[in-house]
């Protein structure tokens, strides 16, 4: 195709096909880089709830355990209401 | 058995032996209803453990395993109380007494195979403790349950021991008309004589008979029939003791049976909890809502509680408040008699007798009152106590809670957002990409109207259908994995659920007022989940609901700042 043959009807025909795939291009390109960012923060964010809620149990259930006696000796006051 | 014969260290208080003067059936009804409820709370807990197990997303496995020790820890409940308890209520007076006696032994044989430990375990008196012990020894044969045969020698041993009773009597009246008779007749004196001997031989045959002791066959038949053979050859007195304190027990005995058995229901609750990893499970049975309730009213030991006391303390003080209204009306009839010149030396000193007995009365329930006031204000102390030491112990965990739990709650709110924007990117750039199909099909048909554009019509189109190919593929996959993170995040929010709720819970138990809305608000959820959605009643407890859910999160709110307010 020779495009000095061409008219301008068809010059901007083409001009205007090439810019919509060229927008539609860049689009799709930042759609992938910035959702694959967000997809990532939020599969890293998960983890991180995760590994919190696992360290907030584990800290809870230490002070469980070491408060063990006294709690359980409430429980038992509360029981037989003494 | 006389109270001053009690071990120092059975802690026997006044109370409860003014309570084992209480009937038992009404005690064990109060009981009963309120255990009741307590197990209530307890299946709900195992249920709503279940559910946060499930919701967990723990393997398919382990969902079974939680599943069937949570249905037998709720067989094991309603053996153990429910079932027993629902027995107790609807039995008749013996069939109850029999049964938490046979209960209470088959206990103590699994538990305390010395009466020591009976007498310690459940508040026994030594001699009620050494009773329940010899039958807790022999209800393990008992507990078989008697064949047809023993029913039988059973029935057959009373008929035949009453049959012969009868027939002294009958001998007698027969013996006593024969002697009519011959008197009648004139029969000689020696003839006379010798039936009046056979008559006295009767009769004094006849008193040596033991009255036959009516012992109910409900009870008996409960027994093996060594035990029931002995039951029955029990002389009146042993027979009294046996139906008083072993048939009968106080109440304070059915109470501390019954305290043991919840007791060990929610321990088996904690354990359960604990076992599958719900954290806070054991400082949350200090806060469970029947637990809370029974230490307001005490009903373990409702002599001793501050209602119990309060009640009697107002009794005491109304009955004075009572002999002064006397004193007074005493007051006027004096002076009214006086003024008509009715008064006699005689009335007066019977009012001033009648004044003097009043105010005995008077200081005698003085004394009470004031007696019951000390105690009282030391229950009120102890309470005090207890009940800061517990809160003291809830604000530490809270502050153990609050500084791990607000940044993930921060955190996956900052996640949702994040999900939010994803979703709204898939959105735009799925309509960015239709719209830009629209543009390009467009532009692509009229090209087809120039021969001269033929090659490049052909490349343009094919480009623009790798284009919108591979758009809407990575709209499929990021589609995909926003949906991934929607369930994960799910997931991880669930995982704060427990914690919100132990917080809130916590927060309501150092601030009453919020933990009433919050039985409110739970017992209105409960009440919306059990209707259908639509029609007018649903209408109703939904409003109810959105009320009572407003009124927490306010009261929540106010509850927090103060907080807030304190630290500062």
């Amino acid at each position: 195709m020779d495009e000095d043959k061409l008219t301008e009807e068809e010059k901007k025909l083409l001009a205007e096909a090439d810019r919509e795939l060229e927008e539609l291009e860049g689009a799709t390109s930042n759609f992938e880089k910035s959702t694959g960012k967000l997809v990532s923060e939020i599969k890293k964010g998960i983890a991180e709830q995760d590994k919190g809620f696992d360290a907030m149990k584990k800290d809870i259930t230490s002070w469980e355990e070491k408060n063990k006696d006294e709690i359980d000796s409430l429980t038992v006051k509360s029981l037989v209401g003494e | 058995m006389k109270e001053t014969e009690r071990k120092p260290g059975a802690e026997v208080l006044p109370e409860q032996n003014q309570q084992s003067r209480e009937d038992p059936v009404e005690a064990a009804e109060k009981i009963a209803s309120l255990t009741h409820q307590l197990d209530q709370d307890t299946v709900r807990e195992i249920k709503s453990s279940l559910e946060l197990l499930q919701k967990k997303g723990p393997s398919g496995e382990e969902i079974e395993r939680a599943e069937e020790a949570g249905k037998k820890l709720e067989r094991e409940i309603d053996h153990l109380t429910q079932e027993f308890l629902s027995e107790i209520v609807k039995s008749s007076p013996e069939h109850l007494r029999h049964t938490i006696n046979e209960h209470a032994s088959f206990l103590a044989t699994l538990e305390n195979p010395v009466p020591e430990d009976l007498a310690k375990e459940y508040s026994l008196d030594p001699e009620t403790a050494q009773a329940y012990f010899k039958l807790a020894q022999t209800f393990g044969k008992s507990a078989e349950g008697p064949g047809k045969e023993n029913v039988a020698a059973s029935t057959g041993k009373e008929t035949g021991a009453s049959k012969s009773g009868q027939q002294i009597s009958e001998a007698l009246k027969a013996k006593i008309a024969e002697l009519n008779e011959a008197e009648r007749r004139g029969e000689p004196e020696e003839v006379l004589e010798a039936k009046l001997k056979e008559v006295r031989n009767l009769e004094s045959e006849k008193a040596k008979e033991v009255p036959a002791i009516k012992k109910p066959e409900a009870i008996l038949r409960k027994f093996n029939l060594d035990n029931r053979n002995f039951i029955q050859k029990l002389p009146e007195n042993a027979w009294k003791f046996f139906k008083d304190k072993i048939l009968k027990p106080p109440a304070f005995v059915l109470e501390a049976f019954v305290g043991k058995i919840s007791h060990k229901a929610l321990k088996s609750v904690e354990s359960a909890h604990r076992k599958f990893g719900f954290v806070g499970s054991r400082i949350g049975i200090l806060f469970n809502s029947a637990l809370i309730d029974r230490e307001k009213t005490g009903w373990l030991r409702y002599g001793t509680s501050l209602e119990g006391l309060q009640i009697k303390y107002d009794e005491q003080e109304a009955g004075i408040k009572e002999f002064e209204s006397e004193l007074g009306e005493l007051d006027n009839q004096e002076k009214e008699m006086e003024e008509e010149g009715e008064l006699t030396a005689g009335i007066k000193l019977k009012i001033e007798n009648a004044r003097a007995k009043i105010r005995t009365r008077i200081e005698q329930a003085g004394n009470k009152r004031d007696s019951l006031g000390n105690r009282l204000k030391e229950t009120r102390d102890r309470i005090k106590i207890y009940e800061s030491s517990r809160e003291a112990m809830v604000k530490e965990l809270l502050e153990r809670i609050e500084p791990n739990l607000s940044p993930l709650l921060e955190r996956s709110e900052k996640l949702e957002e994040k999900k939010e924007t994803l979703d709204s990117e898939i959105a735009d750039f799925s309509s960015l990409v239709n719209e830009k199909q629209a543009k390009l099909d467009e532009i692509l048909q009229k090209m087809k109207k120039y021969p001269n554009l033929k090659s490049a019509l052909k490349h343009r189109r094919d480009k623009m259908q790798k284009e919108i190919k591979g758009a809407k593929k990575i709209i499929a996959v990021r589609g995909a994995e926003a949906r991934d993170a929607d369930r994960e995040l799910s997931r991880v929010n669930e995982r704060a659920n427990p914690w919100q709720e132990m917080r809130s819970q916590f927060t309501g138990i150092i601030n009453p007022g919020l933990a009433e809305a919050l039985k409110s608000l739970r017992e209105a959820k409960n009440a919306i989940s059990q209707l259908n959605k639509g029609g007018d009643e649903y209408e109703r407890v939904e409003a109810q609901y959105k009320r009572a859910k407003a009124e927490y999160e306010a009261k929540y709110e106010a509850a927090i700042k103060s907080k807030e307010g304190n630290k500062s």
